[in-house]
């Protein structure tokens, strides 16, 4: 265990996530099974009142998350020097087994609340509670995993030790490893190039079908969310070689430094807005046709659906320009 | 325009101290006319004040809303009617803001703010633009002849002045129903006689009136057109004047 | 959209009147705030600043320093040694260095000398540090006169006093030529303190660090990378140290934050009641009091992080010096190289309003929940 003031801010905040997050559940727990609309009694208004409450708590949560995301990833950054070999947040992330699992935890917890909220924010705009069901179970979904996060935050900063030799993010994403981002890595880059633009291409299309038919929903979501992993494998595969100028620096986190301007925050905001809202289209498709919802959920996606195409829009724009004005080639193209 | 029909409404139920305050109210109140609901304290007027005015929502029963519309919600018997028993809170406070007005037996004035800030304060959340909205509150403060006191702080107002504010902060939402529960308990003759002439206006500018009183200036008023009479949360008589 | 900011607007509009009309009650949490964030801003600054300085010092330092053992303890390493080293394929170049600690009794200050390798001092003149000149009131020119091992006086003239930049480094430091060193602490003509070796490729490092090892198993190579390594472990775990003590501090804020939004006054409940009454909505209070605490937030945390911005670089810390620092009496004043950064600032964010925020959302959602028909039940 390392004592820096930042890990123990994130073990600090992560307990109070998964505090609040257990709160939020329990008074889910007792809406999903007494939950009578029809009755006035106190019961029933203190239930109604409770939902303010978990709103509240999730939207906190969401913005602890995009914080707590952020500053473990810089952490991990600014650790590196502690480690044998690490050259920056990769090779910190590397250092145990538990780093990289953490990361994608944490990802995935982060994506899930933005979608909670947006399946929220349609719940509130209908007079009859019409997500209420789908909003708490999926609350209850949130309990192990938030939990599950903060064991493995637990592990991973315990189970840290300086001096670990590790591999620098050279070598932890270079062609020849066995890991999960070696192999993202290891993916041919000129299919991969193909691949990136043609399902950013045809969500670009669905989306504009859907944008202005209303309809092809569930397509153009699924194609948002595929282009989300294809852009993000993309990212480590070829898209980062770019930005770097080398051919063998795969890291997806240099991005984010100064170096290369903060490139790295256009990209994965971009990314993860458009992943994000494209999730939620999907998510409030089966409930379009409800009554109360009715005129409440098709506007909702109409908007979702632009944020997702000026994402990705604007995604595909920085990483094209790079490809094109970048100095460096990729020999296999 | 409002229908109840069976309206219980109970407290701390299951519980020791468990009571009725209202027991199968039926009733209901028409477009435009002046309804007093009359009868000692504790018969459940103040309560039945707040469940026709959407700021409760009574244990058992329903209520429906003729003619009243709000964005969002369709209602199921016909284009004008709606029933709002089971409505979730933020859509009851949304037809509260813009349908009902409320005068206060006590004022309810915030302490430390200014009479115009009071009189704004229920448009806030409506997210107007600021400059009409405080254009607004000073037409409303001229029309009662409070305009030179619209920087003071409430504290400093007689009651009279306060009552006036109250009232002016009742209307700055232009709503269609006027609800004031014992506006005179704690003004002397001659300002519950200026209360009455202000009623009057309300009466002729067309707006539905709702006062719980147990005044006689008031229930014997000229202007009711309909007096309730309550006890021990029921109603006993209805009497319909003019 | 339009409407929803005005939403904001009013209500933030609201939410500082009335904070400003609870003036008395607020103030005391917000001091507190305030200094709850001055003193981990301070923390945290001063380690940050700490460890540039650390790295300051080792960027011109040597890849490797070879030091020779007895018996598990450091000793003078033979220059022989060196000729050797520089034998080992991929090395470019060894140099003996020598330094030591003098200690002034009178002063009661600990002196560095060293004899750099390049340009060193010519014989009987030195090149002091700022500190050095302090305490012992020289100036350019002056005379220093030092107390060999054989218990006599040998007078050095001081030709410069060394720059302000990185005072922590260079504050106690005395450069001194290699005939002055060796007769000033009697040292014998053919050893070294230790050696420094610097490497062709940097990615060979470990190897040649190997070899060494391998050839002269009475070394000891340490590689700058490790030092840096150390420093930052070290100076981490001061800060971590300071974090975990001051924990306590936080955590009966965060008690005495929750205390505050829990026990409304009767007046206040008596506000939010009327409020509700005349047509808020839960939600607008929630926004009401979301606002106030980001008012309170964000007043104390930039009030706090300047004062501590103050307190550090411009007051070169004085109430943490001695714990975190932990070296030196020599450094009356000196003064920090400012250095700060986002990543300091969200930590600190993390470490203060987080905390402050998660204590106030339950309270905050039970003054929300009034019910809008008790102010006319008052």
């Amino acid at each position: 265990m390392i004592l820096h003031p930042a890990i123990l801010a994130l073990i600090g905040a992560s307990l109070v996530s998964s505090f609040l997050i257990l709160y939020a559940a329990w008074g889910g727990w007792q809406i999903l099974c007494r939950w009578d609309i029809s009755s006035g009694s106190e019961l029933q208004l203190n239930l109604e009142r409770r939902t303010y409450l978990t709103s509240t708590i999730l939207s906190y949560n969401f913005a602890f998350q995009m914080l707590s995301l952020f500053l473990f990833i810089y952490t991990a950054d600014n650790l590196h020097n502690l480690f044998i070999g690490a050259m920056c947040a990769a090779g910190t992330l590397n250092a145990n087994t538990y780093g990289y699992p953490l990361l994608l935890l944490k990802i995935f917890n982060f994506l899930l609340a933005g979608v909670w909220l947006i399946i929220n924010h349609a719940d509130s705009k209908g007079y009859d509670y019409p997500l209420l069901k789908i909003k708490y179970l999926l609350i209850l979904c949130f309990v192990p995993l938030v939990l599950a996060e903060s064991y493995l935050l637990l592990r991973y900063f315990s189970g840290l030790q300086a001096d670990v030799i590790t591999s620098c993010c050279g070598s932890l994403f270079s062609s020849e490893k066995e890991t999960v981002s070696g192999g993202l890595a290891a993916l041919p880059s000129g299919p991969m190039m193909l691949a990136f633009y043609v399902v950013i291409g045809a969500t670009v299309l669905f989306g504009g079908h859907f944008y202005r038919k209303k309809r092809g929903g569930y397509l153009f979501a699924t194609a948002s969310t595929v282009t989300f992993v294809i852009a993000t494998a993309s990212l480590v595969s070829f898209i980062c070689l770019y930005f770097y100028e080398l051919p063998t620096h795969h890291c997806p986190f240099c991005l984010l430094q100064r170096e290369y301007g903060h490139i790295g925050y256009v990209l994965y905001a971009t990314l993860v807005g458009g992943g994000v809202a494209g999730l939620g289209v999907g998510v409030l498709m089966p409930f379009k046709n409800r009554k109360s919802m009715i005129n409440v959920i098709p506007p909702l996606q109409q908007r979702l659906t632009a944020i997702v195409l000026i994402c990705y829009t604007l995604f595909v724009l920085v990483v094209s320009y790079r490809i094109i004005f970048s100095s460096f080639r990729l020999v296999s193209l | 325009m409002i229908e109840l029909s069976h309206i219980s409404k109970s407290f701390n139920v299951g519980k020791g101290n468990q009571f009725t305050a209202l027991d199968d109210v039926s009733l209901n109140i028409d477009r435009g006319k002046v309804t007093i609901l009359k009868g000692p304290s504790g018969s459940g007027k103040t309560t039945l004040m707040t469940v026709l005015g959407c700021m409760s929502r009574p244990t058992t029963g329903r209520i429906k809303l003729h003619g009243i519309n709000v964005s969002g919600v369709t209602g199921d018997a016909g284009l004008d009617t709606l029933e709002i028993t089971s409505l979730p809170e933020r859509f009851l406070t949304e037809i509260r803001r813009s349908t009902f007005g409320f005068i206060f037996q006590h004022f309810n004035l915030v302490k430390g703010l200014t009479v115009l800030e009071n009189v704004l304060l229920p448009a806030y959340p409506l997210g107007e633009n600021f400059t009409i909205l405080r254009q607004r509150g000073m037409d409303l403060l001229g029309m009662f002849n409070i305009t030179r006191h619209a920087a003071a702080p409430v504290d400093r107002l007689s009651g009279g002045e306060m009552q006036r504010v109250a009232i002016a902060r009742a209307l700055i939402n232009n709503p269609a129903v006027i609800i004031a529960d014992e506006p005179t308990a704690h003004l002397d003759s001659a300002l519950s006689r200026e209360f009455m002439t202000i009623l009057a206006d309300f009466k002729k500018d067309g707006r539905t009136i709702l006062v719980a009183s147990h005044d006689p200036i008031i229930y014997d008023s000229t202007l009711a057109d309909t007096v309730i009479e309550m006890r021990d949360g029921r109603v006993t008589s209805i009497a319909e004047r003019g | 959209m339009n409407r929803s900011l005005e939403r904001h607007r009013n209500i933030l509009d609201f939410a500082l009147s009335s904070l400003l009309r609870r003036r008395a009650r607020n103030i005391s949490l917000f001091v507190l705030y305030t200094l709850i964030v001055f003193a981990l801003a301070s923390v945290v600054f001063f380690t940050q600043a700490l460890k540039r300085e650390a790295a300051l010092l080792l960027k011109d330092a040597p890849d490797i320093v070879v030091q020779k053992m007895v018996a598990g303890r450091h000793d003078l390493i033979p220059t022989d040694y060196g000729l050797q080293i520089a034998a080992i394929r991929g090395v470019k170049e060894v140099q003996p260095r020598l330094w030591g600690y003098y200690y002034d009794p009178f002063n009661s200050a600990n002196y560095t000398l060293v004899v750099p390798a390049l340009q060193p001092p010519a014989p009987q003149f030195i090149h002091i540090g700022n500190g050095v000149a302090r305490v012992r009131r020289l100036g350019s020119g002056d005379l220093m006169a030092l107390m060999t091992y054989k218990q006599e006086t040998l007078l050095l003239e001081v030709q410069e006093i060394l720059s302000a930049d990185a005072e922590l480094v260079s504050s106690d430091l005395i450069l001194i030529g290699e005939n002055d060193f060796r007769t000033l602490f009697d040292f014998p003509r053919d050893v070294a303190t230790d050696l420094t070796v610097t490497v062709t490729n940097p990615q060979e490092l470990t190897t040649v660090a190997r070899k060494i090892v391998a050839r002269f198993p009475d070394t000891r190579p340490i590689l700058k990378s490790e030092i840096l390594r150390t420093y930052d472990a070290i100076f981490d775990w001061r800060g971590g140290m300071m974090v975990v003590l001051l924990t306590a501090a936080v955590l009966s804020f965060v008690i005495f934050a929750w205390d505050k939004a829990t026990g409304l006054s009767a007046e206040e409940r008596k506000e939010i009641g009327i409020l509700k009454s005349i047509g808020w909505e839960t939600s607008d209070v929630l926004l009401l009091k979301s606002w106030e605490g980001i008012v309170i937030s964000l007043s104390a945390f930039l009030i706090g992080i300047l004062l501590a911005y103050a307190h550090v670089f411009f007051f070169s810390a004085p109430l943490f010096e001695h714990a975190l620092k932990g070296w030196g009496v020599l450094y009356p004043s000196f003064r920090l190289v400012p250095a700060f950064d986002f990543y300091q600032i969200s930590l600190l964010f993390f470490l203060t309003v987080l905390p402050y925020t998660a204590a106030t959302i339950i309270p905050s959602w039970r003054a929300a929940t009034i019910d809008p028909d008790a102010a006319m039940r008052s």
